[in-house]
């Protein structure tokens, strides 16, 4: 399971919902709480270190985009690549 | 009649000045004016008469605010509808607000195919475009001259009964509340309020207050910290609304840290107590001013407020900031269980009356009349006045969750819970929760081999995400008193 899609089952507290999620689904329309969202963000801040600006925000919209932004910015692998 | 005439004012006094603002777009005071005329002759062409309802579905944008001024302009109703909302609870509103057209985002149109009215309108699609920029049609329809106590809108509060009730409010009410805020909190034409909260909500009635003094207002579409904190800074915003929830979020942001918020001088909060930790966090990072705002959809929106000057320094707060004054024209007191004006000092239900106070529910008198005591309305929350006038909250007597600023009635959640076949009987009580104030805790007596996960997937089907438990706890029996009414003291101990 990748880091983000791990932080969200922690933050649901719900896995069915984390865990059903597709990677290319727009999360804000995937029927997680909006506030879950804003605190999956903060979380990444926290535990990555790295700032999430606005800008950013606008082109996380799906779990795919965040677990690429968190590999990118960490210089982690991207879970199941290459 | 009032927020045509509100406009009408800043369009005079500040032609030029924005209004609103949102990612997209902003709109002048004199835009707002000939836009929402076009698009009220639009929308009386299209069959849209006085009196009729129209259900707005969106997120907070320029367009929703620019359809709610047409729409007082006309002499229709807007009916705001939470986007979270499940397409049953939805469909239920409509069906009882039998709305003429829905006017919202088509993404949002689209979740919700079977919403009832015979004429739709995308706001982010061309024909509200050719609406607002005139297309020629209606022009001939004279406008009515929309008498004040006609209604303007109908706004949706979560119920006991677990059916949103319609809180039916009129063009008086709004001018209440405005000129009250006016006198009290002194909003004027300089400021710049970044609005947090959702305007589907009773809490958007503060942003009016804001433009009747000609401010601007910035529209934010979902409340994310770091959205907010470039708002702040790129429009140089003197003053934020939002729930103390989405302010602990605002401060635990990497962005805070640098971000520029010298602009700010007012941070205005409600909706839900403010917690001490939170306060003392806030003020010593933010060093501006704090107003509290204490309201009800069912007065009119906001009638109590603390201002900056009466705010106590953190550590003289024991346990709660008291709620403040109420404004000029409302007035407030304190019932006990007989209904009789309390001593000064104990202990009983805060009831209000005043200009602000709402038609009533829509086409529910018996509910009306249940929230209704000798004149004065019932807000649910007990409190006193302590000895200089201001009012303390000191506990509700409903059986209410406050979510992040939105109430949520477990009995709304209790029956969702009821309605899976391995269900037997559930209970729902509010748990204390850090980011959210409190969150929802399911109590569930099922069959056997039914797991939570089951629940709140069956849950999820029915609710909008912030009625959905945290979580399902399975027990024996639900603890009841020999009436069958659930001891939820009990739970919670």
């Amino acid at each position: 399971m990748g880091t983000v899609r791990e932080m969200l089952v922690e933050l649901t507290g719900t896995p069915e919902f984390a865990e059903g999620v597709e990677d290319n689904t727009d999360l804000s329309a995937s029927g997680i709480d909006s506030g879950d969202l804003v605190r999956l963000v903060l979380l990444i801040e926290q535990r990555t270190g790295v700032e999430v600006t606005a800008e950013d925000m606008e082109g996380l919209i799906t779990l795919a985009d965040y677990e690429r932004f968190v590999a990118e910015r960490t210089g982690a692998a991207q879970p199941g690549g290459a | 009649m009032w927020l045509t005439q509100l406009m009408e004012r800043n369009r005079q006094c500040f032609p030029d000045r924005a209004a609103f603002i949102d990612e997209r777009r902003s709109v002048t005071w004199a835009g707002l004016h000939d836009r929402t005329a076009r698009l009220a002759h639009g929308f009386a062409a299209r069959g849209v008469r006085p009196g009729d309802r129209v259900a707005v579905l969106s997120l907070d944008r320029v367009e929703v605010l620019e359809t709610y001024f047409a729409l007082a302009r006309l002499g229709a109703l807007f009916v705001p509808l939470n986007h979270s909302l499940t397409p049953d609870e939805v469909t239920g509103i409509a069906e009882r607000t039998e709305p003429a057209a829905v006017v919202g985002e088509a993404e949002l149109l689209a979740r919700h195919p079977d919403l009832p009215a015979r004429l739709r309108i995308a706001l982010d699609g061309e024909e509200f475009a050719a609406l607002a920029q005139g297309d020629g049609e209606g022009t001939e329809v004279e406008l009515p001259d929309v008498a004040d106590d006609a209604p303007a809108a109908i706004l949706h509060t979560s119920a006991t009964t677990g059916r949103a009730k319609g809180v039916t409010v009129d063009h008086a009410s709004f001018r209440a509340i405005a000129l009250g805020w006016l006198a009290s909190a002194r909003p004027a034409d300089d400021m710049v309020l970044l609005n947090c909260c959702p305007l589907y909500h009773g809490s958007m009635v503060v942003s009016l207050t804001y433009m009747a003094a000609g401010a601007t207002v910035v529209l934010l579409p979902g409340f994310k910290p770091q959205t907010a904190l470039a708002a702040i800074e790129e429009h140089r915003a003197t003053h934020i609304w939002l729930v103390p929830q989405m302010l602990r979020f605002l401060l635990q942001a990497k962005a805070a840290e640098t971000a520029d918020l010298s602009s700010l001088r007012e941070v205005l909060y409600g909706a839900a107590p403010m917690p001490v930790d939170l306060y003392a966090t806030a003020v010593s990072r933010l060093g501006c001013g704090f107003r509290q705002v204490y309201g009800m959809t069912e007065v009119g929106g906001p009638f109590v407020t603390l201002g900056p000057e009466e705010h106590p320094a953190p550590d003289a707060v024991a346990e709660r900031l008291p709620s403040g004054r109420v404004i000029a024209g409302m007035s407030v007191r304190v019932l006990d269980t007989e209904g009789c004006a309390a001593e000064r000092g104990a202990i009983g239900e805060i009831c209000v009356r005043g200009p602000g106070v709402m038609r009533g529910y829509w086409r529910d008198e018996q509910a009306t009349a249940e929230i209704t005591v000798n004149g004065w309305t019932r807000t649910g929350d007990l409190g006193f006045l302590d000895a200089e006038g201001r009012i303390h909250l000191v506990d509700r007597s409903k059986d209410l969750i406050i979510r992040a600023g939105l109430n949520v009635y477990p009995t709304e959640i209790e029956q969702a819970l009821r309605a899976h076949p391995a269900v037997r009987d559930a209970a729902v009580v509010g748990i204390p929760d850090d980011d959210y104030g409190e969150v929802p805790l399911a109590y569930v007596v099922a069959d056997e081999g039914t797991s939570a996960a089951e629940l709140l997937r069956h849950a999820a089907g029915q609710l909008a995400p912030y009625k959905r438990p945290r979580r399902v706890e399975f027990i024996d029996q639900v603890p009841r008193n020999p009436a069958g009414k659930i001891l939820k003291k009990l739970l919670r101990a």
